[in-house]
């Protein structure tokens, strides 16, 4: 496992957020985790991110305590958070400026590339649309180089149908990256198809996290075809909205 | 001929505007109440020797260090009370409290403090001029979201970073809209600490026109000083336009 959740508590004031909840993620594998809103998903990415520290258990990364990992994550956002004084060029290079890594234009030219938007480089963000705003955060997020990508809901903001686009473009990014992915979502079908495992956060507060092999599902026919998991995994994530 | 279209509601509205003076000036006929924008206009040509060698410069002088040393200050206020919250809680009542004090009140008492000079009419354009640097600047420092910070921590920025990358560009906007708040203020208050006392200077000469009941020569001055203000706001919207570019992107 190359991240590990042993016992882990976590909460706000008076309110317990997660109760010794226990995970693994795999090396490689893009891990989706589930869950109503409000549950704690985002928490979770927080404590990954150690903007927050457990109040109890602890967080393994390579078998070593998080805290002593170095640069190890790339976190991208809910929203692409895209600075609007910078070129799209210059929000990709943002990244190695933070990391005191000069002249690295070309790789941040190829990042683009890489994303599709070569030409795009010294347009300013307000000239974009959401989807392709959403892909200069991604190529920003592979710009910091930690190995575990946090992807917190980074579709949730789009229609549905560019939603659909960047789902297939991200599952198409994700087979050429080797990378171990985390992605947070409330959309059943887009945790189906981009993960290899479901996590489906449990309890008020969570004190589970219910694990669910979906490796075999690589297209949104497989996922029509996995009807009868689509529909258990709908029904547990409307009773985790009821409690 | 885009540009002229543009300031052409302006142009005529200003135009109008002067008509209608000149019209009703000539109307009252006494040129000590109300004088007649063209008798403004020669008195300016008829004095425009003390007028532009000796007293704008002064004025502009008195204006300038003014909105330097607010500049300077409000910067400094800003960062602090953007860094440390006790300092924000310690400082911003004081900085509200500095605005409610009357200043035509308590001016005569900087010329008292610091004479005739220039400092004492710096003093009372700093004043006027530094809250809305501050205060504008402090805002603009804030308004960077607290998840725009908590991505940079993610990439591993550290507290300079974050200020000097995300905070700063992202409070220009607020900084220049200060500035150009603050360049007649500033004016305002050279002219203010000049009618209170001294020797020179376009609010000094005003006053001196009107013991001598010279109501061109009264308005005269008042006139530079806002043709001053709009060079400089001009100038300032000039820079702005060339730092903060990205802000007609959005």
């Amino acid at each position: 496992m190359i991240l590990e959740f042993n016992d882990v508590c976590f909460g706000y004031k008076d309110r317990t957020i997660l109760k010794n909840i226990s995970f693994g993620v795999r090396e490689g594998e893009c891990t989706a985790i589930i869950g109503p809103s409000g549950c704690g998903k985002s928490t979770l990415f927080r404590l990954i991110n150690r903007l927050e520290k457990p109040q109890s258990g602890s967080i393994l990364y390579r078998g070593q305590p998080i805290e002593s990992a170095g640069n190890i994550t790339a976190f991208m956002p809910q929203r692409d958070l895209l600075l609007p004084w910078r070129t799209v060029l210059k929000n990709v290079t943002l990244a190695f400026e933070l990391k005191k890594q000069r002249d690295k234009k070309p790789e941040a030219y190829s990042l683009l590339e890489r994303v599709g938007l070569k030409g795009y480089e010294n347009v300013y963000p307000s000239e974009l649309s959401g989807g392709m705003k959403q892909r200069v955060s991604f190529a920003r997020t592979l710009a910091v180089g930690g190995e575990l990508m946090l992807l917190d809901e980074p579709f949730s903001a789009l229609d549905s149908l560019t939603r659909a686009d960047m789902q297939d473009w991200l599952m198409a990014q994700m087979s050429q990256l080797d990378k171990t992915v985390l992605l947070v979502t409330h959309d059943i079908d887009e945790a189906m198809l981009l993960g290899n495992t479901i996590l489906l956060m449990s309890g008020e507060p969570v004190d589970k996290l219910i694990s669910t092999d979906v490796s075999y599902i690589k297209t949104r026919e497989d996922i029509y075809k996995a009807s009868q998991l689509r529909e258990k995994l709908l029904s547990e994530l409307e009773t985790e909205g009821h409690r | 001929m885009k540009k002229a279209v543009k300031h052409l509601p302006a142009i005529i509205t200003s135009v109008s505007l002067l008509i209608l003076w000149q019209i009703i000036a000539m109307l009252i006929n006494a040129a000590y109440i109300l004088p007649s924008p063209v008798q403004i206009a020669v008195r300016i040509w008829e004095l425009r020797e003390p007028l532009f060698t000796v007293h704008t410069p002064y004025t502009m002088l008195v204006t300038l260090l003014g909105l330097l040393i607010s500049i300077i200050i409000g910067v400094i206020l800003a960062m602090i009370m953007d860094r440390y919250e006790t300092a924000e809680r310690a400082l911003y009542p004081v900085i509200v409290t500095t605005q409610t004090v009357p200043i035509t009140a308590i001016a005569p008492l900087f010329v008292l403090w610091l004479g005739y000079g220039i400092w004492s009419k710096v003093l009372v354009s700093v004043i006027i001029t530094f809250f809305p640097i501050v205060v504008s600047l402090h805002d603009g420092l804030k308004s960077s979201k607290r998840e725009s910070e908590e991505l940079f921590q993610t990439m591993g920025a550290s507290k300079a970073a974050i200020f000097l990358k995300l905070k700063l560009p992202g409070a220009l906007p607020s900084f220049f809209s200060a500035i150009k708040m603050a360049v007649p203020l500033s004016i305002i208050g050279a002219a203010m600490g000049e009618w209170l006392g001294s020797q020179s200077g376009l609010g000094y000469f005003s006053k001196r026109m009107m013991t001598q009941l010279d109501g061109a020569g009264v308005f005269a001055p008042v006139v530079i000083l806002a043709v001053c203000a709009m060079l400089v706001v001009a100038f300032i919207s000039f820079l702005e336009r060339k730092f903060v570019k990205w802000r007609k992107e959005i």
